[in-house]
């Protein structure tokens, strides 16, 4: 259990997907101007990583790893080459049913989320999610905790960054560096600090 | 070969069984039933769930204003509807509704897709003047290379009245014509030939419908003065995008063809007050500025009326000896055009620039600026250095009045 527990930190902070992997940034900067829409994305972001990538876990599992098919006399078979292109439609076709899903049982949740659902469809660090899980060989139950994790870490990142956007929008900023100038170099700052967890990480 | 054909499968697989399952599931979750729209709760419009509010109004021949036509820029688009079925504003809304609309139900049309049945309030005049009706154009001519003034002859039983600044849309038809063919003044031929605009060419496969504005004068009873300028792409961007598809259409019309109309409507309205007014004009902004001001002038007014209009070079300079001939016969009427790029042949000794500064070295002499109220119209890049630098004059917003084209 400590295990997993460890597992969904490291995915939250330690490996953040904006902060310390800088993965999702176009959604990241471009979504964090104001906090509703951020917690919007934050909530899409953990529903959508905790779905897909266990999801693509048992489809890796079941169809494409190195000796999935030894069953019907293949052992030598790997159609790992094909992860990419079936994450992807995994990812795809999750988003749908979960637009799906929203739109008829909770439409008012739907509207929140607007274009983000589908935005999320081609997002770097959805695919990455599960691109890890291959990598690291997570089990089913591992890569979704793991999925979630780095859903909370990213949903947790943006609305940090959004809330002090909105706190700066107060803030006699040079000409140059308003809006996504000074997105950057809170991103970057931020991001130093997320530093801090890989020592935690190290010390382990 | 295993690795490939079984891979092929699985994936074809896949993605195969992925699809069918998402529309199994969209067949399930969302029924496809008919919705009732109730319009100013004297006419109903069926339609269907997921349909956008604006295409089933225009399907039953209601024609709502749009002149983005559907992005959800332009706001023309506003109508009151009530009832669940149309859910929550979008977030493309909340940039075009300011909170008093929102909280008074007002909602983009054309953002609004359908989940239930709804009450929508529209304008009466958009039910009673919004039908379309076939007209005659009565005459055109060129006016700058890339402008044309179309004239229409509005038929009898449609009213001829009109507020000066109102618009009314054009339908054009589904068409293909070569910019080659089109008969041209032969001082404009240079420029075109020149430009590479007559080697461009656009198909039209569907009725395409803009909104232009009328540059009627009082004395023109019963008729529809338009001033067209060709929507041409950006130079060096001629593959990309296409050529506007009705200003084209418009610029291939001969008097006597019959031309589908839908109008007037509009919000861009000369104030009902006593303050001095400033118009500021570039390009085709031009109709519904002239519009206003011959029909203040015509009525008496004793407003003072100044006009700044900005051309690129005077080739570019429309209707100006009318405009210098008003300010001849007005006192209260001055007219002060200005050149951003005069050509060296033009002999121009009038004002240079943009037309943000000629207005800004103007006003800046005025005791106060802040008295007056402004009429811009022009392209969105104009309108916004205009708006500028009317704030760094320090005009309150609510003394500015614009139409940016939709844009």
């Amino acid at each position: 259990m400590t295990a997993l527990w460890d597992l969904f930190l490291m995915a939250a902070f330690v490996d953040n997907m904006p902060l310390t992997l800088f993965l999702g940034l176009c959604t990241f900067l471009a979504l964090s101007k104001r906090p509703e829409a951020a917690f919007g994305l934050g909530i899409a972001m953990i529903c959508v990583l905790g779905v897909t990538v266990p999801l693509n876990n048992l489809i890796y599992q079941g169809l494409l790893a190195p000796g999935a098919w030894s069953w019907a006399g293949l052992p030598d078979l790997d159609l790992s080459y094909l992860s990419l292109i079936a994450f992807i439609g995994v990812i795809a076709a999750s988003v749908q049913v979960l637009e799906l899903l929203l739109d008829r049982f909770l439409p008012s949740i739907h509207t929140a989320f607007g274009v983000f659902l589908p935005l999320l469809t081609v997002q770097c660090a959805i695919l990455a999610g599960s691109l890890f899980m291959v990598e690291r060989s997570y089990t089913f139950v591992e890569s979704a905790v793991f999925g979630l994790g780095s859903g909370f870490g990213f949903a947790v990142a943006v609305a940090m960054l959004a809330a002090i956007r909105s706190r700066l929008a107060y803030a006699d900023l040079p000409a140059g560096l308003r809006g996504l100038g000074i997105a950057f170099v809170l991103a970057g700052l931020m991001s130093l600090g997320f530093a801090s967890f890989a020592q935690m990480a190290a010390a382990q | 070969m295993t690795e490939v054909l079984l891979g092929s499968l699985v994936i074809v697989a896949l993605i195969v069984g992925m699809a069918m399952g998402v529309l199994i599931l969209q067949r399930r979750l969302i029924p496809d039933t008919g919705l009732d729209i109730a319009v100013n709760e004297t006419l109903h419009v069926s339609a269907r769930r997921g349909d956008r509010l604006l295409s089933a109004l225009h399907g039953a021949g209601i024609m709502i204003p749009a002149a983005c036509a559907g992005s959800g820029t332009c706001g023309l688009c506003r109508v009151t509807v009530t009832g669940d079925g149309a859910g929550e504003p979008q977030a493309t809304e909340r940039g075009v509704l300011s909170p008093r609309e929102r909280r008074a139900h007002m909602r983009l049309a054309c953002q609004t897709s359908l989940r239930g049945d709804c009450a929508v309030k529209v304008p009466d005049d958009v039910l009673t003047s919004g039908a379309r009706f076939v007209s005659k154009i009565a005459s055109t001519r060129m006016l700058a290379p890339l402008i044309r003034e179309i004239v229409v002859d509005l038929p009898k039983e449609q009213s001829s009245e009109f507020r000066a600044g109102d618009f009314m849309q054009i339908t054009a038809p589904p068409y293909r014509l070569d910019f080659g063919t089109l008969e041209l003044p032969p001082e404009y031929r240079d420029a075109w030939d020149i430009a590479g605009w007559s080697a461009m060419s656009v198909t039209s496969d569907a009725e395409v419908t803009r909104a232009y504005s009328l540059a009627t004068r009082p004395e023109d009873q019963g008729q529809a003065v338009f001033n067209i300028r060709l929507a041409v792409p950006p130079a060096g961007r001629e593959d990309e995008v296409p050529p506007g598809l009705v200003s084209s259409w418009l610029f291939s019309v001969k008097s006597g063809d019959d031309i589908t109309l839908s109008g007037p409507f509009g919000s861009f309205h000369i104030q009902p007050t006593e303050r001095e007014m400033v118009y500021v004009g570039g390009g085709v902004g031009m109709a519904p500025l002239r519009a206003m001001i011959h029909q203040a002038l015509s009525q008496g007014t004793t407003r003072r009326i100044r006009y700044f209009y900005g051309a690129r070079s005077a080739a570019d300079l429309f209707y100006a000896d009318e405009f210098t001939q008003l300010a001849d016969r007005h006192a209260n009427f001055s007219f002060s055009p200005a050149l951003s790029d005069p050509a060296p042949g033009d002999r121009w000794t009038g004002a240079t620039g943009f037309i943000h500064e000629t207005l800004r070295a103007e006003m800046s002499r005025h005791p106060a600026p802040e008295d007056c109220e402004y009429y811009l119209c022009g392209p969105p890049v104009m309108v916004s250095a205009v708006l500028a630098t009317l704030g760094r004059l320090g005009v309150d917003r609510s003394a500015i009045f614009y139409d940016d084209f939709g844009a």
